[in-house]
């Protein structure tokens, strides 16, 4: 028997103000049976609605619906926005008695009365020090340098051991037996590689670790099977700000950065000449170049390699700092202010995690009232609340999907398969790692993507940091074939290419809140 | 105490920079960097505030910090 879906109230409201013309639609009018809406794409059910409440003619309403009536109001009034019905309480403190628990593990125990009460202290065993594990080629089996392994013995409690392999290929593992047994183990390669993925084994069963070489023109590839048909000049016209770690312009498929700023103000405020340093982070920097690349990489003579929309200009604005820190948002602000005054079209923001904050809203809404669309990562806090800035309800919310056999059955992409299923066969899956909720917009291709690292290399990434720019290179497509929408000014433009790009997203079949409107294609 | 605090501009109407410039030196607040919409500044939460007054369209907000993205697991104790 199928189930009826799950209704939920919200309030539908103008973007801006108050009040609206379009809130006086017949369809709102307060009544008590419940009105058909449209369907927002073929094959999806015809959704209801019923209008529970009105503060005035022009004004708010209290409407109940599905998530699938959601979207299906939220493509048909794109000057009207739904805020869910939320509830709030009183500050009360009460305090709950939580019950003890006794936790029961292996070891040597000793009891000690302090106070009345009884502490129970455990001293764990004594663990023998240090295994080595050797990453090589798996075609030659020559060693490789630069694998970052990542060992846990208990993944819950992130605990375990790490390291890097030196030229011989070998990582030193100090706190960890060779027989002792490891949960989960990440092997990060170095670029050009596939990474790789082992659960329940131990330092003497991996021992060599055999890494295969990643081929740029394997069709199977998320990218290539998702937007391999679409032009070579994809994008052409478009400019596309990276709000990021900053981008490596002289990778050989990245012809197409044409400047940058470095915004990170610690670092101008120290030397202004700076300014100019809109390249990799010294720190952790390879993720900008990465982002950059899913978006808008060209094909070499040698390289077969091209991202979603080879034919945009790429615009590097650096908010994060060569030492490894976290960005500002006074650096945020300052890029966003940056790249919408240099006429970025797009703005592409893979990061999140801070707090919500007046400061970046301001600078997103001067951005969108300009024209200029805003898609930022939801987060890959596994299944938590959308982080900001991507919770901001102005903002292109992105969650990762990947797709089974896109990628090497041992590598990492595997650990990130989870329920639900969706897509042709139930092959494509909402990662394990990313963030949902209502505010997710629409979700991308962001597991195992292959794409450009700096000094000329290649590597997979996994993240709504990888999601993220696969949508902003189908809305560079879309605006490039859209003309009419290209020459509209203002929050007019902003409007119509997010619309655009919400039409033609398809349901995938996870759900509202992992996929919003679908995957664009 | 003093601290690192954003002004910026939240409405299009809002008062020219100038005038946020002068009311901000008049009170001795240090400015540390300005820029068309916004001025990091330090001082004194509450002296910022009253140097501003009733200005229009400008709003005080703290400095705040977005972490690196993260896309490895990583150890965080031994064994």
């Amino acid at each position: 028997m199928a189930t009826k879906p799950q209704t939920h109230r919200y309030v539908i409201m103008p973007k801006d103000g108050f009040e609206h013309p379009a809130l006086k639609d017949a369809l709102l009018a307060p009544i008590a049976r419940p009105v058909t809406l449209k369907a927002r794409a073929e094959g999806v059910s015809t959704p209801e609605m019923r209008v529970i409440d009105s503060i005035d003619d022009r004004g708010p309403k209290l409407v109940e619906t599905t998530s699938e009536g959601e979207l299906s109001l939220r493509l048909s009034n794109p000057e009207l926005k739904l805020v869910p019905e939320v509830f709030y309480y009183r500050l009360w403190y009460r305090p709950v008695l939580k019950e003890r628990q006794v936790v029961v593990r292996r070891g040597v125990k000793s009891r000690t009365k302090v106070g009345g009460r009884v502490k129970v202290a455990v001293k764990a065993a004594a663990i023998a020090a240090g295994t080595t594990i050797t990453v090589v080629d798996a075609k030659n089996g020559k060693p490789l340098r630069g694998a970052h392994v990542v060992a846990f013995t208990d993944y819950v409690n992130r605990a375990g051991d790490q390291g890097d392999s030196g030229a011989n290929g070998v990582v030193s593992l100090r706190s960890i037996s060779a027989r002792q047994r490891l949960e989960r183990v990440y092997i990060y390669a170095p670029p050009g590689y596939w990474d790789q993925y082992k659960a329940d084994t131990t330092a003497t069963a991996l021992k060599t670790v055999k890494l295969r070489a990643i081929d740029l023109e394997d069709p199977t590839l998320l990218l290539h099977q998702l937007y391999g048909g679409l032009p070579a000049n994809a994008g052409e016209g478009v400019v596309v700000g990276v709000i990021d770690s900053g981008v490596d312009g002289h990778h050989p498929n990245l012809p197409n950065v044409a400047g940058g700023l470095n915004c990170v103000g610690d670092e101008l405020r120290t030397d202004p000449g700076a300014a100019t340093e809109w390249g990799p982070a010294k720190t952790e920097g390879e993720h900008g170049t990465h982002v950059a690349g899913i978006i808008g990489a060209q094909s070499g003579n040698e390289q077969g390699f091209h991202g979603v929309a080879p034919g945009v200009t790429l615009r590097s604005y650096r908010v994060f700092p060569n030492d490894g820190g976290g960005a500002s948002n006074f650096d945020i602000a300052r890029a966003i202010d940056a790249a919408t005054r240099e006429g970025c079209d797009l703005l592409n923001m893979s990061l999140g995690g801070g707090p919500a904050d007046d400061l970046t809203k301001a600078a997103i809404d001067r951005a969108i009232a300009a024209g200029v669309v805003v898609i930022a990562a939801a987060g890959n806090d596994g299944r938590q609340p959308v982080s900001y800035p991507a919770a901001f309800a102005e903002c292109v919310s992105v969650s990762a999907m990947g797709r089974k056999k896109s990628f090497p059955t041992d590598s990492i992409g595997t650990s990130d398969i989870a329920k639900p299923t969706g897509g042709q066969n139930g092959q494509d899956f909402i990662a394990d790692f990313s963030n949902i909720g209502s505010q997710i917009d629409c979700t991308g291709a962001g597991v195992e993507i292959v794409s450009t690292l700096p000094d000329g290399g290649h590597g997979a990434m996994s993240g709504t940091s990888m999601a993220t720019p696969a949508v902003t290179g189908f809305a560079a497509y879309l605006l490039g074939v859209n003309p009419a929408v290209k020459e509209l000014a203002g929050a007019d433009r902003s409007r119509k290419l997010k619309e655009l790009l919400y039409a033609s997203c398809k349901p995938e079949g996870f759900g509202r809140d992992y996929e919003g409107f679908g995957l664009p294609l | 105490m003093s601290e690192r605090i954003v002004v910026h501009r939240v409405t299009d109407d809002a008062e020219a920079d100038g005038e946020v410039t002068r009311r901000l030196k008049n009170a001795g607040i240090d400015i540390v960097e300005q820029q068309p919409n916004m001025l990091l500044v330090e001082g004194d939460h509450q002296a910022v505030r009253r140097a501003l007054g009733d200005i229009r369209g400008w709003v005080v907000s703290p400095v705040t910090e977005t972490p690196p993205p993260r896309t490895r697991e990583q150890v965080l104790k031994k064994p």
